[in-house]
């Protein structure tokens, strides 16, 4: 468990100054290390925040409940860069997961191109995935998945500017040496995946993201 | 193998002695591949601390520092003929304690086999320690005569292979079973024909019966304890741990998100990179400066090109090179004109280059966010040597450099039979100036407010001139130290050669002049180097006097990089107490940079002038800190560990010694880490 509070101390910092992390002070002046992270927000979320953004995401994870929100930071083709403001991103498929950096799981990259399509046309389907995991000896790792794709029709969904009409997905995979299911919350008027619950792999579990309208 | 009851992907249960076993008896099972196990036992008045390391799928070795009536160390290895099929146990045998003195001095054969998927039964044959019960004559004996005797008692100063021992003597038969309760609980009683008659004789043993009996518990988080009872009288306990060196503790990592690669036309627009509308070249220059920075990259030199520019880089965060190239490749991407498409990114130290990375802007764009774009980027990269660049391209604020730091140090000292381990502490104060590219006047002080190295009353007794023995000298005779004051000036004197001269107080023990060439082709598995010293032994004091002993030594060394995580090192030259000789070093170098390595060296002096010991030898490990933390980082922690330092067999210790200095920023290290490129 150590290893996960770990990760977590990290992830989505509260600010606070606890004392694993003067423990880790001391240990850095000890081994005479360069302090690395200045304290306070991460530089590059200020900018964001300043920029026009139609919404925010607010990422939970689940197994402890650690919040943090994100913005966009950049875009390429249907690939987009969430920031966290301490420094931590998360890369989104048109909503599916794709990527995490920083946050303690080791998923690179993906191709979940086939499961968002039929997640946001809401057809019922079968669709391959694929997870590349760095697997802690710094090799990327490719984990390949069959999904079963299924609408469970639709569903009213509290957000934080109202009650929203959905269309809730269902996506069970399954592959060589782990099985997962994957729960998407899709908008019927802007076809914008407005909540999920997402597999990020063994080590953090379930990653609860929703959509939040007034955030600033 | 789905029903064994310890499979392989599992830990077994680990021995007193620190290996798989049952209580004292050893089993024919290993550990998966890579792994390490640390374990203390106390039995009666007597304590063990073993460490294990399965070298290779099928060979685990053992490292242990005993207490019986003395501190004293030895070495196992364990064999594994068969693993564990449908109907065939699996089969092994090990040796116990075959370089020391001899005391636990054994050899086995031995089988394993599980029942369902909660017994499991071993049987074995031993010989030494493990034949004094019930022992009869040595079936090998049908091989010659020379099997029927074992010498009697202890080999004098051990350290040699006791070869002349191994599997001589009488043997007797040894047995046990394990069952496993659930999960956390197991259950485990065994013959053992050991007698104890060393412990008996000394008084601290009372063995009454050959049926030893334990019991396990396995903690959630992978901790074993185990309560035993030897012999019927003697009570015990051990706590177990194994670790996965292949596995750091957050695989994914911690650090800070990378700048992702955005659109070119986004930063046509801005004006500051565009040389006809803003700063031009300064202003370009001051923001991959900053923007690095934010990264633990020092820019040291920038060489602008129509398309394709150079970024010279110090690399002071990232412990996997790789990664520190793709973060530099992105700051590119994301601050140069859209019309730059090839980014060289050169790595160097204090301004001396050392190798280049090439990658392509579109490579980037295209792959930054593709499931296998760590090696889509690699093929289309490529890594060349960057010898020859001079200062070209060097800010004008890299040099001169002054640094200093004041932190606090711990000096070891290992294996004191009355200390297992001594240690001083204090603050130390670093500091170096650094004038041009590749030069460096640096200098180390030292005081040691506590400490209780320099009580040890272990002086030299060598037969050979007291280069290493008379350590405790120094820690005595001196109070604020000058550890190191150097000058230093490495360089390139051509493609794939290095070269560096080193003139000073070298270490705490000896000033001199040190001058050493390397070389090593940026994409090769071997390199090779010859250095050549003079050295002079300083007063105790360690302040700026001399004693009157000097010695010229020097090696000529081979380093060899086997692909699969082992890397081999020889060095063949002349010691300092004038002897001539090799040392071979082996290391398991996991990928993520936790290594675990073994040497020795022989020389010219002969085993019983060498003194206890024979030869020297030991161990080296090193973890990168970031494999504890998750967070990037270039400290390593590292130790090497010799059971006995002498004088036969000693180096000179100089401060960055090429190979290690340059590696890993090399073609085949910046391969290794390759997976972390877009991390």
């Amino acid at each position: 468990m150590i290893r996960k509070s770990i990760a977590m101390l990290s992830l989505f910092a509260l600010g606070a100054c606890g004392e694993s992390q003067l423990a880790a002070r001391a240990l850095n002046v000890f081994l005479d290390e360069p302090s690395t992270q200045a304290s306070g927000p991460f530089p590059r979320f200020a900018p964001l925040l300043q920029m026009p953004q139609p919404y925010a995401l607010q990422a939970t994870l689940v197994r402890s409940s650690l919040k943090g929100g994100f913005l966009l930071e950049s875009k390429q083709g249907s690939i987009e860069s969430w920031l966290g403001s301490d420094g931590v991103a998360l890369t989104f498929d048109r909503g599916l997961l794709h990527g995490t950096r920083g946050i303690g799981a080791g998923l690179l990259a993906s191709d979940v191109s086939e499961s968002a399509a039929l997640v946001l046309s809401g057809r019922n389907g079968v669709a391959d995935r694929i997870h590349t995991r760095l697997d802690g000896n710094d090799r990327a790792e490719l984990q390949a998945y069959r999904c079963t794709i299924r609408s469970e029709g639709p569903a009213t969904i509290q957000l934080d500017n109202g009650p929203a009409s959905t269309l809730k997905m269902v996506e069970t995979c399954a592959g060589l040496d782990d099985s997962f299911q994957n729960t998407y919350w899709v908008d019927t008027r802007s076809d914008l995946i407005v909540r999920s619950r997402q597999w990020t792999g063994e080590e953090l579990g379930e990653l609860d993201v929703r959509v939040v309208y007034n955030f600033r | 193998m789905a029903t064994a009851v310890y499979p392989q992907s599992t830990t077994p249960p680990l021995s007193t002695y620190g290996t798989p076993g049952l209580v004292e008896l050893p089993t024919a099972q290993v550990f998966y591949g890579g792994a390490l196990a640390f374990n203390a036992t106390k039995l009666g008045s007597t304590e063990r601390y073993n460490v294990t390391f399965q070298v290779l799928p099928r060979v685990y070795g053992t490292f242990r520092y005993s207490y019986v009536t003395n501190y004293d160390r030895s070495f196992d290895i364990h064999f594994q003929l068969a693993d564990e099929g449908r109907l065939r146990p699996a089969l092994a045998i090990g040796l116990r304690d075959f370089l020391g003195t001899g005391i636990f001095s054994s050899e086995y054969f031995v089988a394993t086999k599980s029942f369902g998927s909660r017994v499991q039964v071993t049987g074995g044959i031993g010989w030494g320690r493990l034949a004094g019960r019930n022992s009869f004559d040595n079936p090998l004996s049908v091989f010659g005569d020379r099997f029927d005797n074992r010498s009697p008692g202890f080999s004098g100063r051990g350290g040699q292979l006791e070869t002349g021992d191994w599997f001589r003597g009488p043997v007797s038969l040894f047995g046990g079973l394990s069952y496993r309760v659930n999960d956390q609980l197991s259950l485990t009683a065994e013959y053992s024909p050991d007698l104890y008659a060393f412990e008996t004789n000394a008084g601290i043993a009372d063995i009454t019966t050959p049926l030893n009996v334990g019991l396990l518990y396995r903690f959630k988080n992978g901790v074993d304890l185990k309560g035993f009872v030897v012999g019927g009288n003697e009570i015990g306990a051990q706590l177990s741990y194994v670790i996965n060196p292949a596995k750091r503790s957050i695989p994914g990592g911690l650090e800070l998100a990378p700048v992702p690669v955005g659109s070119r036309a986004r930063l046509a627009v801005a004006d500051w990179n565009n040389s006809a509308a803003g700063g031009g070249v300064a202003a370009v220059t001051r923001v991959l400066r900053s923007r690095l920075e934010n990264e633990g990259l020092e820019l040291q030199g920038y060489i602008p090109g129509a398309r394709s520019a150079t970024i010279r880089i110090e690399n002071q965060r990232w412990d996997v090179e790789a990664q520190a190239a793709g973060r530099a490749a992105r700051i590119m991407a994301e601050t140069l004109p859209p019309e730059v498409e090839e980014f060289r990114v050169v790595f160097q130290k204090d301004g001396v280059p050392n190798s280049r990375v090439v990658t392509q802007r579109s490579d980037l764009e295209e792959f930054q966010y593709d499931y296998d774009g760590a090696w889509r980027t690699f093929a289309r990269a490529d890594i060349q040597d960057a010898a020859g660049l001079g200062r070209q391209g060097e800010l004008q604020e890299t040099f001169p450099r002054f640094d200093y730091s004041l932190s606090p140090y711990a000096a070891y000292s290992f294996f004191d039979p009355d200390q297992p381990i001594r240690v001083d502490v204090g603050p130390q104060l670093k500091f170096s100036y650094k004038p041009l590219p590749g030069l460096n006047f640096s200098g180390r002080l030292r005081y040691p407010i506590a400490g209780n190295i320099e009580d040890s009353v272990r002086l030299s007794n060598s037969q050979l001139p007291a280069v290493r023995t008379d350590a405790v000298l120094y820690a005595r005779e001196s109070d604020l130290e000058l550890n190191t004051l150097t000058a230093e000036y490495i360089w390139r004197p051509g493609e794939n050669l290095f070269a560096r001269t080193t003139a000073g107080y070298l270490e705490n023990m000896y000033g001199g002049v040190s001058a050493e060439l390397l070389w090593y082709p940026v994409n090769s598995r071997l390199a090779l180097g010859v250095e050549a010293n003079y050295a002079k032994k300083r007063e105790y004091d360690i302040l700026f006097g001399f004693r009157d002993y000097d010695v010229l030594t020097g090696h000529a060394s081979a380093y060899y990089d086997f692909g699969n995580g082992f890397v081999g090192q020889v060095d063949a030259g002349r010691y300092l107490a004038g002897d001539w000789g090799a040392t071979f070093s082996l290391a398991r170098e996991f990928n993520n940079g936790f290594t675990l390595g073994g040497f020795f060296t022989l020389t010219d002096v002969p085993f019983d002038q060498f003194g206890e010991g024979s030869f020297d030898k030991g161990l080296k490990f090193e973890v990168p800190l970031s494999w504890f933390t998750g967070k990037p980082s270039k400290t390593t922690l590292s130790e090497t560990i010799r059971p006995i330092l002498r004088d036969g067999g000693a180096r000179l210790n100089v401060n960055n010694r090429l190979f290690g200095y340059v590696r890993d920023e090399r073609g085949k290290e910046l391969r290794d880490g390759w997976g972390r490129y877009l991390r």
